[in-house]
């Protein structure tokens, strides 16, 4: 009986095991992070956008009403996020820069302007994301708007869920009335393990 | 009838050689290929240094430059985390806050992306744990988030070093005790509790509610509250900024319960007066080694040792005197050895991998059935052994433990509250006993509106007497953070001693001084980029700068005062400037005339 021959073909397909066995598999929709993004922050800008345009305080006032000038603040975060001064800006400026907010110059005599160092900030955030901005007016103010960012987390060994609640309010200078203040709330869900 | 036996008896001796021929072929490719995946262990990513003598002598500017020298700019290997969390450290450690905004920019967004790994688990648990990226140890974490937050709050970012701070105070995994010992129970008996779980299990046995090893380090431990003091002070601090003075106590009152020793200290950030809060480090923290069977456990082992000396600390007035009432002497509140040796601050991916028993198992089996299957002719068993001794050679070149570890992080950490209320007063800084960890902090001034400012400082530990400029307790040069030095203004990088940014204020003090009024700050700031200077931090690729104009680099952009860059660069006289471009040489040729060898203000000083 003739001795039989070796087939190459099982040691390929041994190679071919390991490699694909190195390789792994990528899963790529799986969200993995809780992080802001700047979706959330042009989400949250208009949402406030069309909440003040809607608000009582908008209704009463026409294109005669003393002029406003709205100073804006940047955002103060007490998320768990890191927020760079260039994304704490651009929410402010893009609520500002938004076509509901623009035109209250015009229907509801009213300005929104930023610090100077907010402007540039702001600017260039949006310059790194493509986004566009909005001209800075120089006016004084009489009223500041200000906005919070606050989230709170639940976690466990398979991924977590972050509730985002960010605020907006207007108060005049002065004697710090509150004329407007609203919030929008949202979630954000990573799936994965905590410990690699 | 054929003659069997003849015909046998014929046939064997061919038979039998054959057999022998097959299975000498089959031993000499086992062990060909045991050779060569055995040796693999031998040839994983070795772990380039930080230059140690480096950081010990405080020239974190050299050693920064030599990092990112060697750093990957892969965001796919291993070792991308790493590099970019020890850039960052070490631009803490040179007073350059600003300049780790990007670096630790990714050192955040990664740590707070999880299953960053999951994808590589099955590969990297059978083959080698250098297919997983690297996040580093808890331990390695929570001192990164910690350095994010301290970096924050050196910028005002009162609000991000908060949120950093609470990031870096994640919940941890507790085995608990050895019942034998009554100790806190280490990663070796962590390791020999699985592996005792896993050996019960093949054998049939039950031992506790553990289906087997990897349940028991999945769900065998109870999830418990962080330890890590520093991180809940400086949550403190940044809610007293944020005027969240209840949330501040809270968390005061949670480092107090776990350090009783450091109450005093907590009640003097409580109550005391102090407007700057100095977080000084002290050391090199441990170092990652691989032990035990294959070298497929891993601890940290001290470089600096934990002694707690305290660390002290005195005012000083203009004149270099001592203040009455602003001593004081604070104790260590995170030791970086004492975290890495305690099993809740590691990640236990080594005991996970320990596969040493395992993997040897598998090659005796696999050797087994090889051969087996070559007397009998049978590929599919000669291949199916080969492939189950394949994948235990590779489980035990793959078991050795990866040694990658964070190698800029201290030993320990002080927090230190002093109160400047006067500019041009400086801080001593000395570990008690190791007089080579004296520092004189220069550039500190009283913060404006009642704000608290936060300063990171990295003390010297190499031996002997601490170098010259750590301890001159002077500014030799005019900067943007203290400004101008008594005496006449010109551009060092023209022959005179100030170093500040080419601004108008910059360049009208040098009119006053003696240059011409056709120089303006625009034709100067032109000059310095051709010279191919650096002028700030957004210019170039979002790496921190390199080092210094005055210590030979590049860069003009200032460490922040009150800092170790800040002693080390303007606390001692640097050789003078050698104009490297044509625009500077034209400049300094039209400034200074042929027949002088000085520029006219130090010309007419003397």
């Amino acid at each position: 009986m003739r001795a039989p021959r070796c087939s190459t073909r099982p040691a390929t397909a041994l190679l071919l095991l390991v490699s694909a066995a190195i390789g792994g598999c990528a899963s790529s929709a799986t969200p993995r992070s809780t992080r802001l993004t700047v979706d959330d922050l042009e989400h949250v800008s208009r949402e406030f956008a069309a909440s003040l345009l809607a608000s009582d305080v908008m209704r009463d006032r026409g294109p005669d009403s003393p002029l406003w000038v709205v100073s804006i603040e940047r955002v103060l975060n007490l998320s768990r996020d890191v927020m760079s001064p260039g994304e704490q800006w651009f929410v402010m400026n893009h609520l500002r820069a938004s076509l509901p907010v623009r035109q209250m110059r015009q229907e509801k005599n009213i300005i929104f302007v930023l610090p100077a160092e907010g402007a540039r900030r702001a600017h260039e955030y949006a310059q790194q994301h493509g986004l566009e901005t909005a001209p800075l007016a120089e006016r004084r103010p009489t009223h500041v708007m200000s906005a919070t960012f606050r989230s709170a987390v639940r976690q466990d060994e398979k991924g977590a869920t972050e509730l985002y609640y960010c605020e907006f309010e207007i108060r005049r200078i002065g004697d710090r009335e509150l004329v407007w203040k609203d919030d929008v709330a949202f979630k954000r869900i990573a799936r994965g393990h905590i410990w690699d | 009838m054929v003659n069997a036996p003849t015909i046998h008896a014929q046939a064997a001796p061919a038979a039998v050689a054959t057999a022998t021929a097959r299975r000498v072929s089959i031993i000499l490719l086992l062990g060909l290929l045991l050779g060569l995946l055995l040796s693999a262990a031998g040839c994983q990513d070795r772990m380039r240094m930080a230059p140690t003598h480096l950081i010990e002598q405080g020239e974190h500017a050299q050693a920064r430059e030599q990092v990112m020298r060697h750093m990957t700019h892969d965001p796919s290997k291993r070792q991308y985390l790493l590099d970019r969390m020890r850039i960052g450290v070490l631009a803490m450690a040179d007073g350059q806050p600003r300049a780790a905004d990007v670096v630790f920019g990714e050192v955040f967004d990664v740590l707070r992306t999880l299953g960053i790994n999951e994808d590589r688990t099955v590969a990297a648990a059978v083959f080698h744990e250098g297919v997983k990226f690297w996040k580093g140890e808890p331990f390695e974490q929570a001192l990164a988030l910690w350095y994010i937050s301290a970096q924050q709050a050196m910028l005002g970012r009162w609000d991000n070093a908060r949120a950093a701070a609470g990031n870096s105070l994640f919940r941890l995994h507790d085995f608990g005790r050895d019942p034998a010992t009554g100790q806190r129970i280490d990663t070796a008996a962590i390791a020999r509790r699985a592996a005792e779980i896993e050996r019960a299990r093949r054998e049939g046995r039950e031992v506790g509610p553990y289906d087997d090893g990897d349940d028991f380090l999945n769900t065998g431990y109870a999830v418990v509250e962080s330890n890590f003091t520093l991180g809940y002070i400086t949550h403190a601090l940044a809610s007293y900024q944020l005027g969240r003075d209840r949330e501040g106590e809270d968390y005061l009152a949670a480092a107090a319960e776990i350090d009783p020793h450091i109450r005093p200290l907590l009640r003097e950030l409580r109550d005391g007066d102090y407007n700057t809060v100095l977080m000084v480090g002290y050391g090199m923290g441990p170092r990652k080694v691989a032990y035990g069977p294959g070298n497929a456990l891993a601890r940290f082992d001290p470089r600096t040792a934990s002694d707690g000396r305290p660390l002290l600390a005195a005012v000083r007035d203009q004149g270099g005197q001592p203040i009455a009432d602003r001593r004081v002497a604070v104790p260590v509140v995170a030791d970086v050895n004492r975290m890495a040796a305690d099993h809740r601050w590691n990640n236990l991916e080594d005991v996970r991998l320990a596969k040493n028993a395992v993997g040897d198992l598998l090659i005796v089996g696999g050797a087994t059935a090889a051969v087996i299957g070559a007397d009998h002719g049978s590929d599919v068993a000669v291949f199916a052994g080969l492939g189950a001794m394949a994948l235990g050679a590779m489980a035990k070149a793959g078991s050795h433990a990866d040694t990658r570890f964070c190698d800029v992080m201290p030993q320990r950490l002080y927090v230190v509250p002093v109160k400047i209320d006067q500019p041009g007063q400086t801080v001593e800084l000395q570990v008690q006993g190791l007089p080579g960890s004296r520092l004189i902090l220069t550039g500190l001034m009283p913060p404006a509106n009642g704000a608290l400012q936060l300063r990171y400082v990295k003390l010297n530990s190499g031996r002997g007497s601490p170098p010259q400029w750590a301890v001159s307790g002077r500014i030799y040069y005019s900067n943007d953070i203290t400004g101008a030095v008594p005496g006449p203004q010109w551009p060092w990088l023209l022959g005179g001693n100030d170093v500040r940014l080419p601004t108008p204020r910059a360049v009208e003090d040098y009119h006053r001084d003696g240059m011409t009024r056709d120089v303006t700050y625009v034709e100067l700031e032109n000059a310095y980029r051709a010279e191919g200077l650096r002028l700030a931090v957004e210019d170039g690729t979002g790496l921190p700068p390199g080092r210094h104009v005055l210590e030979g680099g590049d860069s003009l952009i200032p460490p922040m005062g009150g800092t170790t860059g800040f002693v080390r660069l303007f606390g001692q006289v640097h050789p003078p400037y050698r104009i490297q471009g044509a625009e500077l040489r034209r400049l300094e040729r039209r400034l200074i005339p042929p027949d002088r060898s000085e520029p006219p203000a130090v010309h007419r000083s003397r």
